[in-house]
């Protein structure tokens, strides 16, 4: 994980907050979004941009046309299209119009705006882009808000007019695989709503209620420390390896010392939407504890990993709701299950953060939301943090390390089970192959697999790998190829086990493994005494590489 | 945009100071409106001072009927989740019979999401001044107490609703839960049984929470 970036880069912007964000695919693009405000009555929609992956940012202010323009816009939202690579950002003029602007490849800028619904009183929207359903070679624009959906099937340039979502605040849309669109809201009272559309948002499921909140507030402070409003919308994600779907709310799970505590709670759908588990609450808090987590955002990454970052009290607990300064922070954490387990809480925030200067006046105001702009290795969350005495946008980039194989064979021994995806996970499912030894000393079994890096140049590099031989007296070796001579170099020798063990060997010089791109990688198992032939099983149950950039 | 909203929605509402003395000033936020004053002056007494509305001054001539139209419309209008025009709507019904108790609730429960509870606490109390038994009006007027965050409150109101209205839909969970919340736990797991046995939607992550604590708030 890298340390924060600001964003916000204008001194213009006297307050930045309600984060959003979308990246392209390769992780170069980035659109980090937030309300800046120039002054007290002169808000705007802006845009933290990035084309060189993260490592520079321009402040880009994204208006209306100037017919439809406003003394206040807010509501950012972003998108990203992995059909065409295209990068959107919009938001609301208010009492006017919703509107959305393209990013303009390789430059930190949009195309002009166009307007996809005027109307009187648009409020809260969010944006999804992707295939209609069981289109896949298609590519639709939605845009859910307070009024229903609309759409564009030419990348933002026309829109439909709006289809009625019925009664709710925050609609979040996300489109899953074969194009199915899911939406998560919630009520205004105490439900946590879901609805999905198998025609790309012609028609709807009923409104299902799929949890219901102990307790409720509307668009007001409560139970925190601090005096902003922490609105409750919910976090919603669908998992693009099979199409499971997680919700994740915001509930008071009970009161210590007078103090309300606010938890995350996360309901789970493993078929599509149709049924939905129980609330379960994260485990970041003991129940004893005083603190509070709120505004959460969720992302999965390509490889079915889910991420979650909060803005949370964690690590100044024991404060009192309703201070004028209440100590905030940022944190992240992941799952490898679909929410059953977590990493620990890490956090995002070199320091604590007062939430008193916020430096929007009586608007008291750090935005209803947070997001995340998410390429396929890397996720940035977007966030607000005062430690400048003024309210102002920042990302990380807290990048997914693993780099799996995309082949792997047994150029020595007979495969028995597995292949290339048993090496993935370490879940008992080994690649195995046998082998006999004949008299003499020799190699036995070799596994060899090949792994796509991100940099020509890793600052660092670990062979994680899990790995057993049912014989005796037999090495293991994990071979690198040098990139310039040709040649094998061991980067770890030890005896082989009997059962899985890992080893987990970081890498001297990563660079001088790297071949256009390509890491090669061998496990060689062979005898170390003579023995007579005998057969035995060599089993790589993982073998990934983590990589850093 | 939430000051606005209500600005918005209360704008055409007016206390003028000439015919409701006791109202306080709240020019900047309430523009004048004609001749509607007189009629609506009483009726808002009630928002401005975040009490009871005491008395209806003026020639009240009650047109129920449009009232009556006028809140489906509004009931209509929020469907669509056009809360701004619902809450118009409402609003426009209480000036056509400013004893319409449903329309003053409609109000409110435009309002009650938004936050706005300093406006619709007075609406609801305004909805039971003319309609005691209203159930629904009672029960968001609980839910306004819970999301202050004072639970005694709400069990207070709810228990007094279930005096009149024992099936009032999930009032026993509602119920649970306050009581969990301030820390009876004899009486959350009595209500979440009653809220069982009804049927009632009983967060699933209260029940574990029951068990986890064993009822300890």
């Amino acid at each position: 994980m890298h340390s924060q970036r600001r964003v916000s880069v204008d001194p213009a912007c006297i307050s930045a907050s309600e984060t959003t964000g979308a990246a392209s695919a390769d992780g170069k693009e980035i659109l980090a979004g937030f309300i800046g405000f120039e002054s007290l009555s002169a808000i705007r929609n802006a845009f933290g941009v990035s084309s060189d992956g993260g490592k520079s940012w321009a402040h880009v202010v994204v208006r209306p046309p100037t017919a439809l323009q406003d003394a206040v816009e807010g509501d950012p939202m972003t998108a990203y299209d992995p059909r065409t690579g295209t990068l959107f950002a919009g938001g609301i003029s208010r009492a006017k119009c919703i509107y959305v602007a393209r990013k303009i490849p390789g430059q930190n800028a949009f195309s002009p705006s166009t307007v996809a619904r005027q109307s009187d009183w648009p409020d809260k929207g969010w944006m999804a882009a992707g295939p209609k359903f069981n289109q896949p070679q298609t590519t639709r624009l939605y845009i859910a808000y307070n009024e229903g959906i609309v759409w564009s099937d030419d990348l933002g340039d026309s829109w439909v007019l709006p289809v009625s979502l019925g009664t709710g605040y925050g609609f979040l849309p996300r489109i899953g695989p074969n194009g199915i669109l899911h939406l998560s809201y919630w009520d205004g009272w105490w439900g946590i709503m879901y609805r999905r559309s198998l025609d790309s948002g012609q028609t709807w499921s009923s409104a299902n209620q799929i949890g219901t909140r102990m307790v409720s507030w509307g668009v007001q402070n409560y139970g925190i420390p601090g005096t902003f409003r922490n609105v409750t919308n919910n976090a919603f994600a669908v998992n693009p390896v099979d199409g499971s779907l997680i919700t994740i709310f915001v509930d008071q799970t009970n009161v210590v010392s007078g103090q309300k505590n606010l938890d995350l709670y996360l309901l789970r759908s493993l078929d599509g939407g149709v049924t939905w588990g129980p609330a379960t609450r994260l485990p970041f808090r003991p129940l004893d504890k005083i603190s509070d987590m709120i505004f959460p955002w969720i992302e999965f990454t390509k490889n079915g990993r889910l991420h979650l970052f909060a803005m949370t009290t964690a690590y100044n607990p024991g404060q009192i709701d309703g201070t004028a300064h209440g100590l905030w922070d940022q944190a992240y954490a992941y799952s490898d299950d679909l929410g059953g387990n977590w990493s620990p809480l890490m956090r995002l925030t070199p320091s604590s953060w007062d939430s008193a200067f916020h430096n929007t006046g009586s608007a008291d105001f750090l935005g209803d939301y947070q997001g995340i702009a998410m390429s396929e290795k890397s996720i940035f969350p977007v966030y607000p943090d005062t430690r400048t005495g003024e309210a102002e946008a920042y990302v990380n980039d807290v990048y997914d390390p693993i780099e799996r194989a995309s082949a792997f064979w047994w150029s020595l021994g007979t495969p028995v089970s597995g292949g290339l995806a048993s090496i993935h996970k370490h879940d008992g499912k080994a690649a195995t192959a046998t082998a006999s030894w004949t008299t003499g000393l020799g190699l036995a079994t070799m596994a060899e697999a090949s792994f796509p890096v991100p940099s020509a140049s890793p600052t660092s590099m670990r062979v994680h790998l899990w790995a057993a031989a049912s014989g005796i007296n037999l090495q293991q070796r994990l071979e690198l190829r040098n990139a310039a001579t040709g040649a094998w170099e061991a980067v770890d020798v030890r005896p082989a086990t009997l059962g899985l063990s890992l080893v987990s060997v970081v890498v001297p010089n990563p660079s001088k493994f790297v071949a256009a791109g390509v890491v090669r990688l061998r496990i060689i198992h062979k005898s170390v005494l003579r023995r007579p032939s005998k057969a035995y099983l060599s089993s790589v149950d993982q073998c990934v590489l983590l990589v850093e950039p | 945009m939430k000051t606005a909203f209500v600005a918005a929605i209360l704008g055409a509402m007016v206390v003028s100071c000439s015919e409701a003395p006791k109202a306080p000033n709240r020019s900047g936020l309430l523009p004048p409106i004609g001749d509607q004053g007189s009629r609506w002056g009483a009726a808002l007494m009630g928002l401005g001072r975040r009490g009871e509305l005491v008395t209806v001054l003026g020639p009240i001539e009650p047109n129920r009927p449009a009232a009556i139209a006028k809140c489906a419309a509004a009931e209509s209008s929020l469907g669509r989740n056009h809360r701004m025009m619902a809450a118009r709507e409402f609003r426009e019904a209480i000036g056509l019979d400013p004893t319409y108790a449903a329309a003053f609730e409609g109000l409110a429960r435009c309002l009650i999401p938004e936050g706005e509870l300093d406006w619709a606490e007075p609406l609801l109390r305004t909805a039971l001044r003319f309609e005691p038994q209203f159930g629904r009006a009672k029960f968001e007027l609980g839910a306004c107490a819970s999301m202050r965050g004072d639970f005694e409150r709400a069990l207070t109101i709810w228990q007094e609703l279930e005096r009149s209205e024992p099936d009032y839909p999930d009032l026993y969970a509602r119920l649970a839960i306050a009581c969990h919340t301030t820390g009876d736990h004899g009486a959350a797991v009595r209500y979440l049984h009653r809220a069982d046995l009804r049927g009632q939607r009983v967060p699933s992550q209260f029940r574990s929470l029951i068990e986890e604590t064993g009822g300890r708030s």
